[in-house]
């Protein structure tokens, strides 16, 4: 019982502190240590300060991190995001609520070349979101669009997270990524569906375009997609590197960039300065990430020390055999991290904890890392710390609050919930195509 | 103050850049290593070893100088925007001095480590040979230390009322640096 | 007491299963229950590289250690570890390994005391084996071949004219799959273990040696220190059955157990030797001797020939052991306490 008081009051101080601003890598840095130093001694607790920051960078497989957020970078400089955009704005528009109709989709084919939710809905937000805003669109629905429809960044591959989960879950990375591919479209495709039921009942989210608009947009329709064709060169090539044994899915990332600089190169998009502003948004967003997660990774070290960890899956797992109700608690457990917690963070600290679980339950890995990752991303459009809000926040200033963002994702998280029902009941929904690749 | 404070963003400034350098570096070399070993049936010794001790090293920590002088470090408010200002100035000071504690304890650290594999010679095995590792063991003490720096003068500045408050009450963190994006 | 062992490898790992467990209710059985040691696997305290600081600071007593993962911290060791012995006896060079490391190499020694760690429980892996899409047979099939190698083996697979890859384990299933690699040089084992076996189909019937063993119980060598001289016999008793239990279980049982396996569930075939593959693999230490030997001065070590040869000349002595021994675990543990741990001081480590 101690050792259960002692993770949740290091859990409860870790709270605390990011609820007062500290940086979260901070955060977890400094419980890890004062936790660490209570339980051991000090100089043990420094050795992890010495050793885990190097250790956990200096990896090959997390080489994706840095690699898909430079491809996803140099294909929003070189314009695929709004050439995407572009397109799905011709042909959608006049459907109820048209222009969120074009956002998500455009954010389900930059979901392809991008590994990010979070760039994902950067880059959305920056087209789309002035756009149903001058279009008298509700801000709820304008914003809650994009930041949602960014979540399929990291379903649809690339994805940085799968990749993370591919690794810690040894499971083969191409399988999953392949695995993301059908929720990801579901996903898409319940947000759909909403928009459209919403935008139908009440005219009044999203006012209609006036016929001569629309006269205009089904003559450009055709010379639109022309114009996303360096989308999908980039897609055919990762496929075709992967199916034909010439990349391995960690090669993916660099060689991917690097397809995606050369087809900009091709269409006269690229400049050194532009490539230099992907370079930097890439690896500043790198740094970021690798300073959570090193204070993730010694937050776990921490937790398994203490046997925290081993306490859990016992708890669960004794409590109860069968593996629907283990799904279901573990489900809870990630909504209510995903509430606080960064997706990196939560990704290392559960990963060692209930992966054995899930192992010895015989459920499916490649499974249930899809599983994961939809609450992550759940947990990125859910209150009161959800990045991809904070993002589409930074992206619209003082327009909009950010409690009009939480609202107008309320629906879409409605639509997770019919979603996450249809992947836990029917696995094979997410398991048909990396069945298919054996 | 001033040429200290030049000092500090010259410095994140450079670190940044090699690490944009190293990123640039990545992508070429891994790709470069596909072509050559597909084509010529030459793979490139140690690319994934000299990927992941070098580049990413230097990606994972040379900006975070950078990245702290745009407070772009991964932040979450769940309280301090409804306390009231005079509580808000105790919070923000209180959590620099925190972060300033821990960065300098990870130089520290990282430094003492990165002397004793220096001493050592450490090494990774790679077909060939050994590629030395040591000399990137130096890169997490120097873009800690930067960070420090910055960390100190931002926080002297808004003790001197020299810098304006750093976020308004509703607005949530900049993200991911949104630069260009 | 309770001790922490950190583990890399995953649960399911033999040496997590089986090896660990037994070895540690030995000592706690011994020491009437002052110390029993705490199980933590799968890479939630330190990862392969890591694991050496990890045990050294402190932070865990206990771990599994790969010497060639840190080659200047144990220049010694990586060397023994280097060497790619031919045959296909593990016993003999697990045997081999403890009596080097112990009795006839005091700067192993002295590179594990300025770690602060003892190297208890020294394992040898079975021998790797030439396993690929489709059969290879000659020095001609071998030429040209994309193979994942490491280490010996990868210099091994130069000098056959074959083009070695340094791709992660996890990496290799799908490059095999697609045509990206068409052989691995590893454990047969393996092929189950990483799934290999749907795919390199092809097993060439040679014992390309015996590599690239691992520490099973590094130890921090203060916390050794520290203990009771019972405590200490029974942690030295135990070192001689990790030793015992790993190479036999899993490289010897588990090896030959998992292979007829592969065999008559996935077909996989074994492809005969030709002459010419057989001698370049037989005259490999030979040729090899010299990378050695520069590599080890390059670690900085001062005499690395003498250190190779009595190592070789330890294995020639445990193969006629390994013929008594036949394949126990427990006649292996006592032969290993006779030889080895018997003859040490347990304060002097
Ligand atoms: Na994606
Ligand atoms: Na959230």
């Amino acid at each position: 019982m101690e050792t259960l008081y002692f993770g949740l009051a290091t859990l409860a101080i870790l709270l605390t502190l990011i609820g007062l601003r500290v940086p979260i890598g901070v955060a977890l840095g400094v419980v890890s240590l004062g936790g660490l130093a209570y339980v051991r001694n000090v100089p043990i607790a420094l050795s992890i300060l010495r050793e885990t920051p190097f250790s956990f960078a200096a990896s090959w497989d997390l080489t994706a991190i840095p690699m898909f957020l430079l491809m996803g970078a140099i294909a929003n400089q070189s314009g695929i995001s709004s050439a995407l955009f572009r397109a799905a704005r011709l042909w959608f528009s006049a459907l109820p609520g048209g222009l969120a109709v074009a956002a998500n989709m455009a954010s389900a084919g930059f979901a392809a070349a991008c590994g990010s939710s979070l760039a994902s809905a950067a880059a959305m937000g920056r087209l789309a979101i002035p756009e149903m805003l001058r279009a008298g669109y509700d801000k709820g629905l304008a914003t809650g669009v994009v930041a949602s429809a960014g979540t399929l960044s990291a379903l649809i591959p690339p994805s940085i997270l799968l990749v993370l989960y591919g690794v810690f879950a040894e499971v083969s990375i191409s399988r999953l990524l392949i695995a993301g591919v059908i929720p990801g479209l579901l996903t898409g495709a319940a947000y759909v569906v909403m928009i459209l039921i919403r935008c139908k009942l009440n005219p009044a989210l999203a006012p209609k375009l006036d016929a001569e608009d629309l006269a205009t947009l089904k003559r450009d329709r055709m010379s639109s997609l022309k114009e996303t064709w360096p989308l999908a060169v980039l897609i055919l090539g990762i496929i075709g590197g992967l199916y034909g044994g010439i990349v391995t899915p960690t090669e993916a990332g660099g060689a991917g960039a690097a397809l995606a600089l050369v087809i900009s190169l091709v269409q006269r998009r690229m400049s050194l300065r532009r490539f230099i502003e992907a370079l930097k948004e890439a690896m500043a967003v790198t740094a970021q990430i690798f300073f959570v997660g090193m204070g993730a990774v010694m937050y776990t070290r921490l937790l398994s020390l203490t046997g925290v960890s081993g306490l859990l899956v016992d708890m669960i797992g004794g409590w109860a055999g069968d593996p629907l109700l283990i799904v279901i608690a573990l489900s809870v457990i990630y909504l209510v991290l995903g509430m606080f917690l960064d997706p990196l963070g939560i990704m290392l600290i559960t990963m060692p904890v209930f992966l054995p679980m899930i192992d010895t339950l015989g459920l499916d890995l490649i499974w249930f890392g899809i599983i994961v990752v939809k609450y992550i991303e759940i947990g990125m459009i859910t209150p009161p710390m959800g990045m991809n809000v904070f993002v589409v926040k930074s992206v619209v200033g003082d327009q909009v609050p950010i409690w009009t963002i939480f609202r107008g994702v309320g629906w879409f998280l409605a639509c997770e919930v019919v979603v996450m029902v249809l992947l836990i009941a029917f696995p094979s929904i997410t398991l048909f195509l990396p069945d298919l690749m054996r | 103050m001033k040429p200290l404070q030049k000092f500090a963003t010259g410095l994140a400034d450079l670190l940044f850049w090699i690490a944009l350098g190293a990123g640039a570096l990545m992508m070429t070399h891994v790709t470069v290593d596909v072509i050559s070993r597909t084509l010529f049936n030459h793979p490139l010794p140690g690319t994934g070893e000299i990927t992941a001790s070098y580049y990413m090293i230097a990606v994972a920590f040379l900006p975070l100088a950078w990245v702290s002088w745009r407070d772009q470090h991964v932040t979450a408010d769940l309280f301090v925007s409804q306390m009231g200002p005079r509580l808000q100035k105790l919070v923000a000071l209180l959590t620099d001095l925190l972060a300033i504690a821990y960065v300098s304890t990870f130089v520290w650290q990282t430094w003492l480590s990165a002397l004793s594999k220096t001493r050592r010679g450490e090494v990774w095995e790679i077909f060939g040979g050994y590629l030395p590792i040591w000399p990137t063991r130096w890169l997490l003490p120097i873009g800690g230390a930067a960070m420090v720096l910055v960390l100190v003068i931002k926080l002297l500045l808004r003790l001197s009322g020299g810098d304006t408050p750093r976020q308004a009450p509703d607005a949530a963190p900049d993200l991911p640096s949104s630069e260009g994006v | 007491e309770t001790p922490i062992y950190g583990s890399w490898p995953p649960a399911s790992d033999y040496l997590n299963t089986d090896t660990l467990p037994a070895a540690f209710s030995m000592i706690e059985e011994e020491t009437g229950g002052d110390v029993t040691w705490d199980l933590i696997a799968g890479g939630q305290l330190a990862d392969g590289r890591g694991s050496l600081a990890a045990v050294g600071d402190g932070l865990m007593q206990g771990g599994l250690q790969i010497p060639v993962y840190t080659p200047g911290a144990m220049p010694s060791l990586t060397m023994l570890y280097s060497v790619v012995v031919p045959g296909n006896d593990p016993v003999a060079v697990a045997g081999a390994v403890s009596e080097t490391l112990f009795l006839d190499c005091a700067e192993c020694l002295a590179e594990e005391k300025e770690n602060n760690v003892l190297p208890l429980g020294p394992f040898a892996s079975a021998s790797y084996r030439l396993m690929c899409t489709e059969p290879v047979a000659s020095m001609a099939d071998l030429k040209g071949k994309r193979i994942r190698a490491t280490g010996g083996y990868a210099e091994m697979a130069a000098m056959g004219g074959a083009t070695p890859m340094a791709v992660t384990l996890t990496e290799a299933v799908s490059l095999l799959q697609r045509g990206g690699l068409d052989c691995l040089m590893a454990a047969r084992e393996w092929l189950q273990t990483y799934g290999y076996g749907e795919y390199a189909k092809q097993v060439t019937d040679l014992p390309l040696g015996v590599a690239s063993p691992a520490v099973g119980l590094l130890m921090n060598r203060e916390a050794f220190l520290d203990m009771s001289p019972e405590a200490q016999q029974a942690h030295l008793r135990a070192s001689a059955y990790v030793t015992a239990k790993h190479t036999i279980g899993n490289y010897v049982e588990r090896d030959q157990e998992s292979f007829a396996h592969q065999q008559a569930e996935m077909g996989v075939e074994l492809v005969a030797p030709g002459a010419d593959l057989t001698a370049m693999v037989g005259g490999f230490i030979e040729e090899d001797k010299a990378r050695l030997i520069e590599n080890g001065k390059a670690l900085g070590l001062k005499d690395p020939a003498t250190l190779i040869d009595s190592y070789l000349a330890n294995v020639e002595k445990w193969r006629g052991y390994s013929a008594e021994i036949d394949g126990d675990v427990e006649a292996f543990a006592a032969k290993l306490w006779d030889e080895v741990y018997s003859k040490l001081d347990p304060s002097s480590l």
